[in-house]
């Protein structure tokens, strides 16, 4: 390095072209605003998730209680890795399955499994009760519970429709039920809505 | 390079030194209160990982936010603090030149410092941010942009008021520092927050955001302290000064390619990821040309390293480096990320860089610099290597446990045989390692504390006979 100009020129084309030929590049091979969300596949019509309403307020909570610290949201290719094995999915994740996303959160560490399908795997009661208390589904978890995710309240007559079943020390008492604040109906419906089960022409799910 | 810099002659050198108190010191003050903040939370999501219901009943301590709150105070926090009171340092010292209108760095100081406690306050309510190391929020984007430009103008215009001609490799890496952050935020603040790009691009945004952060700025900062430090220290030259400039100019062309490797596997063309792949190879020629320079240098010397505080730290950084070195090449490769992927591993890879290379070199440059500047030595002069051998047992308790056990974790986890619930239990124990680590990492970074403090004491205590005195000037109307 002679002078301040050659370093200035050396600098400037070194992260000038990494940022064009990747990311500007990047977003034109990619070219995700092109591509279609509904299209048809092997006669079957297929709509790319969107998250919208509630599911999309879902995903706002979801990223604002950080569960992205452990939980990935993308398909790995078969072969690669472990993820077809353990039924994580059925198809790699593409560029498409992401189009419609505010903000793409495909995370980078697995404490806890791949949730790109999970909406395939579980029931909506079977959520509530994992985000009440993960140890009384799985007898070894890292999953905290969410209690801020849920209100005790005193009822009269039946319960609510959406009240946790619960046994043991967890049951409330008489009169009492817990019952999902609208943030854990809203998580619950956008984690429902993550499940790839179409086919897409670059990505076609493996039986 | 040392024959020329330790040429200069010692009046002026102590008086640039002198000049550049004040910012030295408000900014490495911020570092260390930010440094303690994040030993707390650094523990704090340590021990969640492994302890999942600890304090978990209130929403703004969940593990996401308490990592993501753990990483601004430390990267953010202590890590750029600090980064900007060494750069200004070295960068006044190598170019023989006062900082001038060093208030408006202050001003920058406070600003970073405000926006940054506005961000974590932010996180803590959840304005988080997705994306690994982007997690502050995106309104503190331009404040935190802002006061780094300042930083880095200020930087580049002391380069170019220079009074010696020499261009040192310390020089290089501090001005390619200070040309890429500025950059980096804004490239990553627009095509993320302000007019986000659509789909996974983001992602690759992302990745290319933080592998630039980590080489091209704390790398930067880190190599060019190394640079300075170790022949000044030795009194030698360094064994393949001739070179540096090849490992500059891959450092520069080839590192700030490496982000897309991390993708691997994900959704995303092949040309992309072999792109950091082979970036990551090319890095091989810096990391072999920095090591010799570094590490064979002292290797040389290894006599003298012994007792002496600041060349304990500056050699611990320059093995780190290597370490990590090998960990960059060896991870970017699809058969290995194939199982390192989403692990633990890539923590310990990220605590080495981070802590290992910048931090520790970070220490040795404030334990070399501050009684430089303030005239005075270190009070507790015992604490300096006791910080050393606190913060070399922290790093292993850390780097290694979380090395095998991040492997075997991948391991496991690639095996469909094992159960997930099985793959959970055994990574717990290999987190409790980094949880210990966590403990003694915050003994030395408290030792430090202690040793700042008495050295500042005499000045606090002068700062106020200061003050008392021009009161009673003035009751006497007698000016000073």
């Amino acid at each position: 390095m002679k002078s301040f100009g050659s370093l200035f020129i050396v600098v400037f084309v070194g992260i000038t072209a990494s940022w064009y030929f990747l990311l500007v590049e990047g977003v034109k091979s990619l070219n995700p605003s092109e591509l279609d969300t509904s299209l048809q596949v092997n006669g079957d019509d297929v709509t790319i998730i969107g998250h919208e309403g509630l599911a999309g307020r879902g995903q706002k909570v979801y990223r604002e209680l950080g569960c992205v610290a452990c939980h990935t949201q993308q398909v790995r290719r078969p072969g690669y890795g472990g993820d077809f094995a353990r039924e994580w999915g059925s198809r790699q994740s593409v560029a498409r399955d992401y189009v419609l996303q505010d903000q793409v959160i495909l995370g980078s560490k697995r404490l806890g499994p791949d949730l790109s399908n999970v909406g395939s795997r579980h029931e909506a009661a079977w959520f509530f009760a994992h985000l009440n208390n993960p140890s009384d589904l799985s007898e070894v978890t890292n999953m905290p519970s969410y209690p801020f995710l849920f209100e005790k309240r005193e009822f009269s007559g039946s319960p609510s429709a959406n009240a946790l079943v619960l046994e043991g020390n967890d049951t409330p008492a008489e009169g009492f039920e817990i019952v999902p604040t609208d943030d854990a109906v809203a998580l619950v419906a956008y984690l429902l809505s993550l499940n790839l089960d179409y086919d897409l022409p670059e990505s076609k799910r493996i039986k | 390079m040392s024959s020329m810099e330790s040429n200069l002659t010692l009046s002026g050198t102590a008086a640039i030194d002198r000049s550049n108190k004040a910012p030295f010191l408000v900014y490495l003050f911020s570092a260390l209160k930010w440094l303690f903040f994040a030993s707390i939370f650094g523990y704090l999501a340590s021990w969640k990982t492994h302890n999942p219901e600890f304090l978990n009943s209130w929403s703004f301590l969940t593990v996401g936010r308490v990592q993501a709150v753990y990483t601004a105070a430390f990267v953010y926090g202590f890590g750029c603090n600090i980064a900007f009171a060494v750069s200004l340092w070295l960068i006044a010292r190598l170019s023989g030149t006062e900082i001038r209108f060093r208030l408006v760095l202050i001003i920058a100081a406070v600003f970073w410092n405000l926006a940054l406690t506005v961000g974590v306050v932010g996180i803590f309510m959840g304005d988080l941010n997705a994306f690994e190391f982007l997690e502050l929020p995106s309104y503190v984007g331009l404040p935190l942009f802002l006061s780094s430009l300042i930083v880095c103008v200020w930087g580049i215009a002391c380069f170019k008021n220079r009074s010696y001609s020499e261009f040192y490799a310390s020089q290089w890496f501090l001005l390619a520092a200070f040309l890429i952050f500025p950059w980096i935020q804004i490239v990553a603040q627009i095509m993320l927050f302000v007019n986000p790009v659509p789909g996974v691009v983001q992602a690759l945004v992302a990745s290319w955001f933080a592998s630039n952060l980590i080489w091209l700025w704390f790398g930067s900062i880190a190599v060019a302290g190394l640079y300075y430090l170790i022949p000044k220290l030795l009194g030698t030259n360094l064994l393949a000064y001739g070179i540096a400039r090849r490992a500059f100019l891959v450092f520069v062309l080839a590192g700030t390619w490496m982000g897309a490797a991390r993708l691997v596997g994900g959704p995303f063309p092949a040309w992309m990821i072999t792109s950091g792949i082979v970036a990551s190879l090319l890095m091989i020629i810096f990391f072999v040309i920095t090591g010799i320079n570094f590490f064979g240098t002292l290797w040389q010397n290894r006599s003298q390293i012994v007792g002496n505080g600041v060349l304990l730290f500056a050699s611990f950084a320059s093995l780190a480096l290597l370490i990590s070195g090998v960990g960059v090449v060896l991870l970017s490769l699809r058969g290995v990320a194939e199982v390192s992927q989403f692990t633990i591993l890539l923590d310990a890879h990220r605590f080495l860089i981070f802590y290992g290379v910048f931090s520790m070199t970070m220490f040795s440059v404030v334990y070399y610099a501050l009684p430089k500047i303030l005239g005075r030595e270190w009070p507790m002069d015992f604490l300096v290597s006791s910080h050393f051998w606190i913060a070399f047992i922290g790093i292993v308790m850390l780097v290694v446990p979380l090395t095998i056990g991040g492997w075997k974790q991948g391991v496991a986890m690639n095996d469909a045989a094992v159960p997930f619930s099985e793959v959970v239990r055994f990574s717990s124990y290999w987190m409790v390692a980094r949880s210990m680590a966590w403990i003694f990492l915050t003994m030395g970074h408290l030792a430090l504390i202690l040793n700042v403090i008495g050295i500042l004491r005499p000045e606090v205590e002068t700062c106020i006979e200061d003050l008392t005195r021009t009161e009673t000037d003035a009751v006497g109307g007698v000016e000073s």
